[in-house]
């Protein structure tokens, strides 16, 4: 529900306060607020998606809805909530038609794939860090490689709210607003995905197993 | 892909409070409760500690760039899906208003057909009155001189024939004849609710008309205009009572020769008329009578009113009721050419102006 003293809240935020002047068509304040969020936009996006090109294509269609919704536009949230709920619903949607598509299985690609394929380095540094390769010292694009590959085995909802919540520092609240859930819904989440990824990490780390939840996705 | 919903892991409520606790999402009461169980607790440390790790292990994860061309490619591509959504918004705008157009167009063909035939339309602009108005504007000094009259002074002075030549030997007049009957229709020439084609013919006139009286006509519509709505309406209901009279000719011919002659009296035979306002109906036409009588003797040839009716009969070959209403169309001055002119002459007159109908 918006007040008025939500409202009032809402206009001491510099972002409401441009997205305000984007709906009097001020397309400098539109510029300046791409500049602000497109960055933070594709990065969930490409965190979310795995794919960079179709991240970007994502990140300009949370932005094509920005523009379009300006009309309608009401500082009833901070803007951070209200773009990243229609880069939620952006990112769903494309989730959605990916796994009406058949999906090639990722143990395949590994089959096919070639020394240069960087899904099969990470692989590698994967297997090498759990000790199935000679040993050696993991490091950090190795480790980054590792860390990818356990955010993607979650959950898209999962991998979604820990985005959020690592990358926008958002509270449980701003989450469960983003993505039309409870507060007590989403702490549940993000405590299930912690523990799946100190498992999954740990695993790697320690045991040096891999990675097999490839299936599509099976959320909700 | 580990499932959302699917409770893979048991949760521990230690753990669930341990991620709270991490995400800072813990009341001051149960912060303190677990950092005073941590301190005592090496399993918990180290279940916090595993959790901790995995969490940081977060921070090498790729913050992408974006590239100026990134940018400029989405604002473009913004830019250009606005333009294409407010050409459609136009091109939208653009049916709609030609719809809207045509329903104007359509409404106002509708509410002028309305206006012309139920006559209840406050007149769009003046010129459109005024054409409505025509037979009340030609008429308008003389119906002035009457409409404050007792309804029956017009008639019983046509019934008399004050104004009219005497009627031929063994033909009797029928008082009936001069009341309007207020179901009979009134001729489209007379009608303020004109036809289409009647309001045309009037269009017509009005442009042709001579200088000289298009002023006099002008004047008279401003006049009438400018009257008030009782008296506006005083004077249609008096023309819609001569109009729809059986003998409304005479009645006419009355009013005019009536008009005529009060307006060619000397200044004391109007004051002799004026004075005679308070009189009775009756008395007050023997006024009239007696004045007229006292003018031809002395006078014998200052006022004749031209036998129109019986010069009207005389002609065979056009039909009187036709030539009547081209009298009747006439502007006053035209009128009082024709009603001053020697018969034939003023026969030949009505005649032409009758043809071209």
């Amino acid at each position: 529900m918006i007040t008025d003293s939500s409202v009032n809240l809402n206009l001491q935020d510099p972002d409401v306060r441009l997205m305000l002047d984007v709906q009097q068509d001020d397309a400098s304040a539109f510029e300046e607020l791409m500049l602000r969020y497109q960055a933070r936009v594709l990065s969930l996006l490409r965190h979310l998606i795995g794919d960079r090109d179709q991240a970007e294509d994502l990140t300009q269609e949370v932005f094509m809805r920005v523009y379009r919704a300006r009309k309608t536009y009401q500082p009833g949230a901070k803007f951070a909530t209200w773009l990243f709920t229609i880069a939620n619903n952006v990112a769903l949607n494309a989730l959605r038609s990916r796994s009406r598509r058949p999906e090639v299985q990722l143990g395949v690609q590994r089959n096919n794939a070639t020394k240069s394929d960087p899904l099969m380095l990470a692989e590698d540094s994967i297997l090498a860090s759990s000790g199935a390769i000679p040993t050696r010292r993991l490091d950090k694009l190795e480790t980054r490689q590792m860390v990818r590959l356990a955010v993607d085995a979650l959950g898209d909802r999962q991998r979604m709210a820990i985005l959020l919540h690592k990358f926008e520092g958002m509270s449980y609240i701003d989450i469960a607003q983003i993505m039309d859930m409870t507060p007590q819904g989403v702490k549940s989440l993000l405590c299930r995905a912690r523990l799946n990824l100190r498992d999954i990490l740990q695993a790697y780390i320690q045991r040096g197993q891999r990675i097999t939840g490839t299936a599509p996705d099976e959320d909700e | 892909m580990l499932n959302d919903s699917d409770n893979i892991l048991d949760v521990s409520s230690d753990e669930a409070i341990l991620v709270e606790y991490l995400d800072g999402e813990l009341s001051v009461r149960d912060r303190r409760q677990i950092e005073e169980r941590l301190a005592k607790e090496p399993v918990l440390r180290e279940t916090l500690a595993r959790l901790e790790e995995s969490w940081q292990y977060l921070d090498l994860l790729e913050r992408e760039d974006t590239d100026k061309e990134l940018l400029e490619t989405t604002l473009e591509t913004v830019v250009v899906s606005a333009e294409q959504s407010l050409d459609k918004l136009e091109k939208k705008v653009r049916r709609r208003f030609s719809w809207k157009k045509i329903l104007v167009g359509l409404a106002a063909v509708l509410f002028f057909f309305f206006a012309f035939h139920v006559g209840v339309v406050s007149a769009p602009d003046k010129t459109f009155w005024l054409r409505i108005a025509t037979p009340i504007i030609d008429r308008l000094d003389a119906y002035l001189l009457i409409v404050d009259e007792d309804p029956e002074f017009l008639r019983l002075m046509t019934e008399r024939r004050v104004f009219l030549p005497p009627l031929p030997p063994g033909e009797t007049v029928d008082p009936k004849n001069y009341l309007p009957i207020p179901t009979a229709p009134i001729s489209d020439v007379f009608s303020i609710r004109p036809s289409f084609w009647e309001l045309r013919r009037r269009v017509q006139r009005i442009e042709h008309l001579d200088a000289v009286y298009y002023n006099q006509f002008y004047k008279n519509h401003e006049r009438l205009k400018g009257m008030t709505w009782e008296r506006q309406n005083q004077l249609r209901e008096l023309h819609e009572d001569i109009e729809r009279a059986p003998g409304r000719y005479e009645l006419m011919q009355t009013l005019q020769n009536y008009y005529a002659w009060q307006t060619g009296l000397q200044q004391y035979e109007k004051n002799e008329l004026s004075q005679g306002r308070s009189l009775p109906t009756e008395q007050r036409i023997d006024l009239i009578v007696g004045m007229k009588k006292k003018q031809d003797i002395a006078h014998p040839d200052a006022f004749k009113p031209a036998p129109v009716i019986s010069l009207l009969k005389e002609n065979e070959e056009k039909s009187a009721r036709k030539l009547a209403e081209t009298l009747e169309r006439l502007n006053f001055i035209e009128r009082d050419h024709v009603l001053n002119s020697p018969p034939r002459q003023a026969l030949s007159r009505l005649i032409r102006e009758t043809e071209p109908e």
